[in-house]
């Protein structure tokens, strides 16, 4: 039943994050909701759920925005992968309502642009500096502040 | 066999990622091959239908900014057309002294733009009209303004259209005074970049692009911007060419379509057989005199 309701929120967060773009940028930047999502699914199921679930909300971003097909499920499973071996089972629930759930949001974000500037944009002439300052990293900016949401979510829900 | 199973359990994350990274790229490599394009028809026919249940939810933001810059627009046109007349008048008239064709008219195709998608550095916009209104894929897409992008894949009632702030996009352009030829594209921000354009060459701040002759998608003399900067490449004889484009494809709402006109394609394929038809006449006249 969790595994269906995750995945229930996993589609609506990759349709809101296609559909709602035009209403929720700023700048031409906007939160990646899908990467919160996965940042949770890092810290709470693993590295293996991490980059499954990382290939098929990319490749679903990918299918419903008519991109580069494989671009975002490359991206987002090479940082559920990198990201995966931080995982502690121990920890998962201090981490969602705490700062690290921030930092791995922070963190998937900037691999996710990563990957996909080295793989995707480098060739098209936009330098790193132009993709770093305009894109990405207003685009991970406005992800880690609207991640603070489910973080104060989670926090207010007793711990045990 | 109980080995391998082993070996596979053990180190599960990295055969999974390897499979998952292998079948990344071949969906990279499918991206662009027609085999896909059926996927990419549903796709568009599914989030158009749904962009299209709220598309009426003004974005405040953008209708400011469209507001502010149709009224500029309407001031600078209303002039414009009266000289634009004038030119059209003694355009034909000298076309006729110098027997020259007509050019082609465009037939254009009204269309709302009911969604618009920014994912990674692929800008995307679904406009309220189809295969339906005879809109095929690789058609020019502007707006009073100027050029804002192409059709990308269409369906039934429903076109994606890539924007000019689009990673593939590229477009032929010439500077409309001074003819110089370039290739358009964009590398993020706000403007658009000609790039490989030798210094020696007349290009000033301020002057018109527009589309080229040269284009295989776009019909020629659309305008797309007008130049903001000049910047030289260092150790180059050549310089980039900063362009701010006439019709922001994000600040817009209606957009029309560049439909392909059957009657004039028909009309251009029979001249231009009787031109060779001409030809060959000509060239049989020739040899006849010869062997005589």
């Amino acid at each position: 039943m969790p595994y269906l309701i995750e995945s229930g929120i996993a589609l609506l967060l990759v349709i809101i994050d296609v559909l709602a773009s035009r209403y929720i940028s700023i700048a031409g930047a906007m939160p990646d909701l899908v990467l919160i999502f996965l940042a949770y699914i890092i810290i709470s199921r693993g590295q293996l759920v991490a980059e499954l679930m990382g290939f098929v909300l990319g490749l679903a971003i990918d299918i419903m925005s008519s991109g580069t097909l494989g671009a975002h499920a490359l991206s987002f499973t090479l940082a559920g992968f990198l990201l995966g071996y931080f995982y502690n089972d121990e920890l998962t629930k201090q981490r969602l309502r705490n700062w690290p759930f921030l930092l791995f949001v922070f963190a998937a974000s900037v691999i996710a642009n990563l990957v996909y500037y080295f793989f995707f944009t480098a060739g098209s002439g936009l330098s790193f500096y132009a993709y770093a300052t305009e894109r990405g990293g207003l685009g991970t900016l406005f992800t880690v502040i609207i991640a603070i949401a489910p973080m104060y979510y989670w926090s207010r829900r007793p711990l045990y | 066999m109980r080995r391998l199973l082993n070996f596979f359990i053990l180190f599960k994350e990295y055969v999974v990622l390897t499979l998952l990274v292998f079948l990344s790229f071949f969906f990279m490599a499918l991206s662009r091959s027609t085999e896909v394009q059926p996927l990419r028809a549903i796709t568009t026919v599914f989030v158009s239908s749904l962009q299209s249940l709220y598309s009426w939810i003004p974005n405040p933001f953008t209708l400011s900014q469209e507001n502010e810059g149709l009224r500029e627009h309407t001031i600078l046109l209303s002039s414009e057309v009266a000289q634009l007349r004038r030119a059209k008048a003694e355009n034909e008239e000298l076309r006729k002294l110098l027997s020259l064709k007509p050019r082609e008219g465009w037939k254009l195709l009204a269309a709302e733009i009911v969604g618009k998608t920014s994912i990674g550095d692929r800008n995307m916009l679904t406009i309220s009209a189809g295969e339906s209104s005879s809109i095929q894929k690789g058609m020019a897409v502007m707006t009073d303004g100027g050029l804002i992008g192409r059709v990308y894949s269409t369906s039934g009632g429903f076109s994606l259209i890539e924007g000019l702030f689009n990673r593939d996009m590229r477009v032929a352009v010439k500077i409309a005074r001074t003819r110089v030829d370039g290739i358009l594209g964009w590398e993020g921000g706000d403007e658009l970049v000609v790039r490989d354009v030798p210094k020696a060459l007349d290009v000033k701040e301020g002057d018109l692009v527009v589309t080229s002759e040269y284009s295989t998608f776009f019909p020629s003399e659309v305008p797309v911007g007008m130049i903001s900067r000049l910047e030289p490449e260092p150790n180059s004889l050549f310089r980039k060419i900063y362009v701010t484009p006439a019709a922001h494809p994000f600040r817009v709402e209606h957009c029309y379509v560049v439909l392909k006109d059957a009657t004039l394609e028909k009309e251009k394929a029979a001249l231009d057989v009787k031109a060779t038809e001409e030809m060959n006449r000509k060239s049989d006249l020739g040899k006849k005199k010869k062997t005589k």
